[in-house]
């Protein structure tokens, strides 16, 4: 028996959090639900809130009409399409400051007063030019998105091995070669950390742009539902806005393990 | 065939590859000004394995770059088969101390040697030939699918070692290439030097702080004085050849010359 508990003490470490955290992470989401249903049933009764078992007969419902799936498609459309033009245009840019020192030191300031300001406050002016339109989304997710890949990508060119930088020049690589060889690879664990908080502001932004700004998909949805007072379908949508941005963070996490096999922080293996 | 003054252990019917003459290097200017390189001349023959040492911190590693093409002098040349090296020469290849820095990570053995030849236009097939040789030549043929962080230093240094063949330089210029590694990879590599020079027909300048390994390996040592950085004395190593970590160490010549390297670096 001692035996079996050195063994159990072995196990690795990450193995058994990961298990036991989604053990408690389920639990405590149940006794959330419970607590709702509970509160929906009791005090709450009079008040806008539908309760658990109503929520869950209106997400069914909503799961089996075509058009639930469409505005869904079109704000993941919204969200995907802003970021990667924010990808884009980030790493591009990020790789033309971090490599050319007065690009970087000219436009520092600009960008650290355009960075925090929230794409909120710029949606009157798109909407202007736009309109409520999915392109008018897709300019907002892209403004939000675009600041933390750009500023991930200067660091991560500035931080370029100059080892590595004169190997490759050794070896006769051009300007172009370097940047896209050595310096893009190099700096891609800081961008795809960049990437990672982008992507998860991404879909959060294509919302708002239909909530508030009145473009198409789930949010609009969304806004349709709690002016027609129909609470129990706007929780529903609420849940599925909620499943939908794990999703995306569990797959820009993917995402960034795949890109990123060969990192020290990925590849978890010692050398001999 | 012109009277040769300054070294007159040198052959004379040796081919000239590379030819310093009074190279210079200063950083800065005005009251900063920092002189590292000053004034250096000396010429490493066709085919011959050149060590060149010095106290630390005496500019070896400005002069490897300024020979190597990435650092302009600011007086003086450096020229490769006669002509002045402005920029990196595709005659040389470079082999860094930093193995775990001058090899990309994201790219397998195999990848990191073809990329240089990919990027000079070799064609597919001559670039598999050439890794296959290259790795062959350095005793790693079965690690090529594998990354450079799951060899040892060792192996990883090998692979910057093939990289270079692969490139088929004809001069190969080494910084300090096995000084982060232990000894008895150390004296593996030291071997392995030799034979790739022999085998490849390749001259090499080679840099290293470590006076055994100097004057284990070369035809000639090249000792540096520092602050600023001169030629302090060329010395020819005559000792026999194929070079023996035991027998050639256990030669009274190594220990001579050894020690005669040893005051002159000690002496500054």
């Amino acid at each position: 028996m001692a035996i079996t508990v050195t063994r159990d003490r072995m196990a690795p470490v990450a193995t058994r959090w990961t298990g036991s955290g989604v053990a408690v992470g389920s639990t405590a989401v149940v006794a959330c639900l419970l607590a709702w249903e509970l509160a929906a049933r009791g005090p709450l009764a009079d008040a806008p809130f539908p309760t658990v078992v109503e929520i869950v007969r209106s997400l069914l419902g909503l799961l089996a009409t075509g058009a639930f799936w469409s505005s869904l498609g079109q704000t993941l459309t919204t969200a995907l399409m802003g970021l990667a033009l924010a990808i884009g245009a980030g790493v591009v840019l990020g790789v033309l400051l971090g490599s050319v020192e007065f690009a970087y030191r000219s436009t520092r300031l600009i960008i650290e007063i355009l960075k925090p300001i929230p794409p909120i406050v710029i949606m009157p002016l798109v909407i202007l030019l736009l309109g409520p339109s999915a392109e008018m989304g897709v300019v907002l997710v892209l403004y939000g998105c675009v600041w933390p890949i750009l500023i991930q990508t200067v660091a991560g060119v500035r931080d370029a091995d100059p080892v590595l930088i004169d190997t490759a020049r050794s070896f006769g690589f051009g300007t172009a070669q370097r940047a896209v060889q050595i310096v893009l690879p190099g700096a891609a664990a800081f961008i795809v950390t960049g990437v990672r908080i982008a992507g998860s502001a991404a879909f959060v932004i294509a919302v708002v742009s239909e909530l508030v700004g009145g473009a198409p998909g789930i949010g609009h949805e969304l806004f349709v539902t709690q002016n027609a007072g129909l609470y129990s379908e706007m929780y529903a949508l609420v849940a599925v806005m909620g499943g939908v941005g794990l999703g995306f963070n569990t797959a820009l996490h993917a995402f960034e393990k795949w890109m990123l096999h060969w990192h020290p922080s990925v590849r978890g293996e010692v050398t001999a | 065939m012109t009277e040769v003054v300054t070294e007159p252990n040198v052959p004379q019917q040796a081919e000239r590859r590379l030819t310093i003459e009074g190279l210079c290097k200063t950083y800065g200017s005005g009251s900063n000004a920092k002189t590292v390189l000053d004034g250096l001349t000396f010429d490493v023959n066709a085919g011959e394995f050149v060590c060149i040492v010095g106290p630390s911190g005496a500019g070896k590693t400005t002069l490897l770059k300024c020979l190597s093409g990435l650092l302009p002098p600011t007086s003086g040349r450096a020229c490769l088969d006669g002509e002045a090296i402005t920029g990196p020469p595709e005659k040389l290849a470079l082999v860094f101390q930093e193995y775990t820095r001058s090899l990309m990570p994201w790219l397998t053995v195999e990848k990191n040697i073809t990329l240089p030849l990919r990027n000079k236009g070799v064609s597919k097939r001559e670039r598999g030939e050439r890794t296959r040789e290259a790795l062959e030549a350095v005793s790693l043929a079965d690690s090529r699918r594998h990354y450079p962080w799951q060899l040892s230093g060792g192996m990883q240094q090998r692979v910057a070692i093939a990289r270079a063949l692969a490139y088929q330089p004809e001069v190969l210029v080494m910084d300090e290439p096995f000084a982060s590694v232990d000894a008895q990879t150390r004296f593996e590599l030291e071997d392995l030097a030799q034979r790739v020079r022999a085998q490849f027909g390749v001259t090499v300048v080679f840099v290293t702080h470590d006076i055994d390994e100097a004057v284990y390996l070369a035809d000639r040592v090249v000792v540096l004085g520092s602050s600023p950085c001169r030629v302090r004395e060329i010395i020819p190593v005559n000792l026999a050849a194929p070079r023996d970590q035991v027998r050639t160490k256990a030669d009274p010549a190594f220990t001579e010359l050894r020690s005669r390297v040893f005051e002159l670096i000690r002496k500054g």
